[in-house]
């Protein structure tokens, strides 16, 4: 692993704190070099030259901001993925774990990046899918269940009734022309019994 | 391990709320800022970082959203800058860019 060498900036900062943040700053602010170098000598006292300022720019300050507008780019892709996942969605909290846990350095291990992202966060849907189908169907199942259960529970409740009827009609019969091929069991006697 | 002085702390939570300001109202990722940090030499350790977005939260600076994975202890999965966030860091930009006349 090679260690990158300091540059000058950086290698002042330790001695100035806060110098290198200045230094980003007038760039980030678009300050010309120049400027710069007269501000820190204005500043701190130190002698800064336009060449060694650019460099710094080129090598440190610029790749920095590149990252920066990468990692921008990166959560602003989360974020409308999550745009698309209503507010009241269980799996948004998943999702939302899901990606924001995926590091940078994972992501480009593995050259990654953020069709990675929609992949993953798809593959969560269509698993979060298929869970809903499963219980969707397994509802339905039970649903039906419950339901044939119900008409069971009717059916058997419509077959006691007519019993009940076929019983009370032969019973008519029974007192009015006093025949009757079968009769009706007792009915249970609730309550003392006197002896 | 050398300890930082409060000036260096400072100059680290400035270097965030820097990064944040670029960024605008969007939420970024500890990842992002530790990566952004570390390819500008700011050592920033993944502890530091989580003080730093805490203790900027509750000076109402940034916008934090934390979440819990089972077994793990709660952890920061976004940062936002706040206008609160804005107002200090160009204060704190002003200080800096503030050359003795």
């Amino acid at each position: 692993m090679t260690i990158p060498r300091l540059n000058k900036v950086e290698v002042l900062e330790k001695d100035h704190p806060g110098l290198q943040l200045y230094v980003d700053s007038s760039f980030d602010r678009g300050i010309s070099g120049e400027k710069i170098s007269r501000g820190l000598h204005k500043k701190y006292g130190v002698s800064l030259s336009q060449r060694v300022l650019y460099k710094y720019r080129q090598r440190r300050w610029g790749p920095a901001r590149e990252r920066l507008l990468k990692g921008v780019e990166r959560v602003r892709f989360v974020l409308r993925i999550m745009d698309e996942v209503p507010e009241k969605d269980a799996r948004r909290a998943l999702i939302y774990e899901q990606l924001f846990s995926m590091s940078s350095d994972e992501l480009h291990r593995r050259d990654l990046d953020v069709t990675h992202l929609e992949a993953e966060a798809r593959k969560l849907d269509i698993e979060d899918k298929r869970a809903s189908n499963e219980g969707t169907a397994l509802l339905a199942k039970s649903k039906e269940a419950k339901t044939s259960h119900g008409r069971d529970r009717d059916k058997d409740k419509r077959n006691t009734e007519r019993a009940k009827d076929e019983d009370e009609l032969r019973q008519k019969i029974d007192e009015i022309y006093g025949i009757g091929t079968t009769r009706p069991s007792p009915a249970p006697v609730s309550g003392k019994v006197d002896r | 391990m050398r300890y930082k002085t409060k000036a260096e702390h400072e100059n680290d939570r400035t270097q965030i709320l820097r990064l944040m300001v670029e960024v605008g109202f969007h939420p970024l990722t500890p990842d992002t800022i530790l990566s952004v940090m570390d390819e500008s030499f700011h050592s920033l350790s993944a502890e530091s970082l989580d003080f730093h977005l805490h203790y900027m939260a509750d000076k109402g600076w940034i916008e934090i959203g934390e979440g819990k994975a089972l077994g793990k202890d709660s952890s920061i999965l976004y940062a936002k800058i706040t206008a609160a966030g804005v107002e200090e860091y160009d204060r704190r930009l002003n200080r800096i860019l503030k050359t003795p006349a």
